[in-house]
């Protein structure tokens, strides 16, 4: 079953002469408790396709669908609510706030929504993460690996639909880099997550169940396995 | 049964609550007369006074009503929501980006009921999964099988010279060979599919997995003349499944061997990183071309230019299946014409 379907959409910035066609249309289905990683050189419209996924941001033209609602009919304070309870978000410098624990930043997502957290949730996400030991710490303590560890957690903790990594291991070198994304395939496989990622990484790509790749703001069809 | 009577009971108490609380404030309000008819000359400050008396249990009454109310909507929502979803319908009122109580409960509650499909959905998939099994099997099976029943024909129907007789029998020998070893694969095969494998997982050295895995493939790499280096701490410990590591480490050898031309080399690097430890098998045979790295993982795959050596396409298959089974996972690089590095990894603290 398909979780996100896209259709024909179109995302431009700008006007006249000057206007960016990041995204130039995309028709995309991405399955359900999938792994599908997102590769494409530098400008070609990977971040614009994740922020169009996420509610970030609204399609010049074409629908996106997630969990069977069409973004585009939602009001701003429906999309906010939207982000909040169904995609989760992990992001290149992890954005954890530096004076909140690490069990704090990882149940900051249920706080904004009033919501009780689901304790034995809580604890096989820090058991699978090895943040067990470091829940009273604080993110400076922790090394860079951890620190987005703790931002998976955080992105994992809402039970969303859809979780979206915009290059996750982007700062790191090669051995953290496969840490960390090993880490958060296992966990999204664990607990049933749909998890798009998106990197320019071929190896980080050999994770994913499917690789889509973009160029110029459009799917290059051959190359989609 | 208990539990109602229970319920009851405790209603009960609720509704004799409610005289209480009536005769509480009436004897409070008759004091406050009292009191002010002997303390307040001015007789409009007494009834202001008495009328705000009067009034608090009156707000509190129809603060409480509006409560009740509240929560009977919240229940009659949740009971709405759950019938709709017992009858397979999208739920009436359902407004799931709405910063409310009732709008929480219903997106879980449909968050559940979506988990509860994804398992139906799921062993529909297994079905389908099972019936492409029993295809890929009896297609695999059916050309030994022929090629047994055209050589026994053979063999029964014609007058054939000793030579000859002992060359179809040696072929057939072979076929029965490979059907032995198809059939092996395939018993593997259906265990990963169907998830009936147990891994017994044990805190235990890489180094004799490593070991035994290369001991296995050491009589081919020999004949060969390929050698294989290991480089391996025999500290190095990862909680995984002897057995099974050891199976899909030598399937990947295997692979290496069986295209590394004679002469060739084999190397074997272990590194522990913080989360997993990294298994390198690197070798010097004819690589991959990167549009087949996916391809090379699927169940009886087999490259157009290899056709030519033994296998059925499982290995590698059956060696991300049991990686994957144990929380690790396994990537390719390859550069064609110079050699092929398998990389996998492992959990270091699997359970």
């Amino acid at each position: 079953m398909d979780i996100v379907t896209i259709h024909n959409v179109k995302k431009y910035f700008g006007k006249g002469p000057r206007q960016v066609r990041a995204i130039d249309g995309v028709s995309l289905s991405i399955e359900k408790s999938r792994f599908t990683a997102i590769v494409g050189a530098s400008g070609s419209g990977k971040t614009t396709l994740l922020n169009l996924i996420g509610g970030l941001y609204e399609p010049t033209e074409g629908t996106v669908i997630v969990d069977g609602i069409n973004l585009s009919v939602l009001t701003e304070e429906q999309l906010t609510i939207f982000r909040r309870r169904k995609v989760g978000f992990v992001f290149q410098d992890y954005n954890l706030v530096p004076e909140l624990t690490i069990r704090e930043n990882i149940l900051f997502p249920l706080a904004l929504d009033d919501s009780c957290p689901d304790q034995m949730f809580f604890a096989q996400i820090v058991e699978a993460l090895g943040l067990k030991e470091q829940l009273e710490r604080f993110p400076y303590m922790l090394s860079g690996g951890g620190q987005q560890c703790t931002a998976i957690a955080r992105a994992l903790i809402t039970k969303p639909s859809v979780v979206l990594a915009d290059e996750p291991t982007g700062s790191f070198d090669a051995r953290t880099s496969q840490n960390v994304a090993g880490l958060l395939k296992m966990t999204a496989e664990t607990f049933h997550q749909t998890l798009i990622m998106i990197t320019h990484n071929q190896e980080l790509a050999q994770l994913a169940d499917r690789v889509v790749r973009l160029q110029d703001g459009r799917v290059v069809p051959s190359a989609t396995s | 049964m208990k539990k109602l009577t229970n319920c009851s009971e405790q209603n009960c108490r609720y509704s004799r609550r409610g005289p209480d609380i009536l005769l509480f404030v009436i004897a409070f309000l008759l004091i406050l007369l009292c009191v002010l008819w002997d303390y307040i000359p001015p007789s409009w400050i007494r009834i202001v006074i008495l009328a705000c008396g009067g009034a608090v249990p009156g707000l509190v009454f129809l603060w409480r009503q509006r409560q009740r109310r509240q929560q009977s909507d919240l229940a009659n929502t949740v009971c709405e929501t759950i019938d709709a979803l017992m009858d397979d319908r999208e739920p009436e009122n359902y407004h799931p980006y709405e910063d409310s109580q009732v709008s929480k409960v219903q997106g879980k509650l449909l968050q559940y009921y979506d988990r509860m499909q994804e398992g139906r959905r799921q062993s529909e998939q297994d079905k389908q999964t099972i019936q492409e099994l029993v295809s890929d099997i009896s297609h695999q099976v059916k050309t030994p099988v022929a090629n047994i029943q055209m050589f026994t024909n053979i063999l029964q129907q014609h007058q054939l010279s000793e030579e000859k007789r002992a060359e179809f029998l040696a072929t057939m020998a072979a076929q029965i060979n490979k059907l032995d070893f198809l059939m092996q694969s395939l018993i593997k095969m259906s265990r990963l599919e169907t998830g009936t494998f147990t891994l017994h997982m044990e805190s235990q050295s890489l180094y004799h997995t490593i070991a035994q895995a290369v001991n296995s493939v050491w009589g081919k790499a020999d004949l060969k003349n390929i050698q294989i280096d290991v480089e391996c701490d025999s500290d190095t410990i990862v909680r995984h499944d002897i057995k099974w590591t050891a199976e899909a480490l030598e399937n990947i050898l295997d692979n290496a061997v069986k295209y590394t031309p004679e002469g060739g080399s084999i190397r074997v690097t272990v590194r522990p990183w913080q989360f997993y430890t990294r298994i390198d098998i690197a070798d010097t045979g004819i690589g991959i071309a990167a549009e087949h790295y996916n391809d090379i993982f699927k169940r009886f795959y087999r490259a157009q230019e290899v056709s030519a050596e033994e296998g059925v396409g499982l290995g590698l298959y059956l060696a991300r299946g049991i990686l994957t089974r144990q929380k690790g996972y396994i990537t390719v690089s390859s550069e064609p014409g110079t050699g092929t590095t398998f990389s996998v990894f492992m959990l270091n603290y699997s359970s």
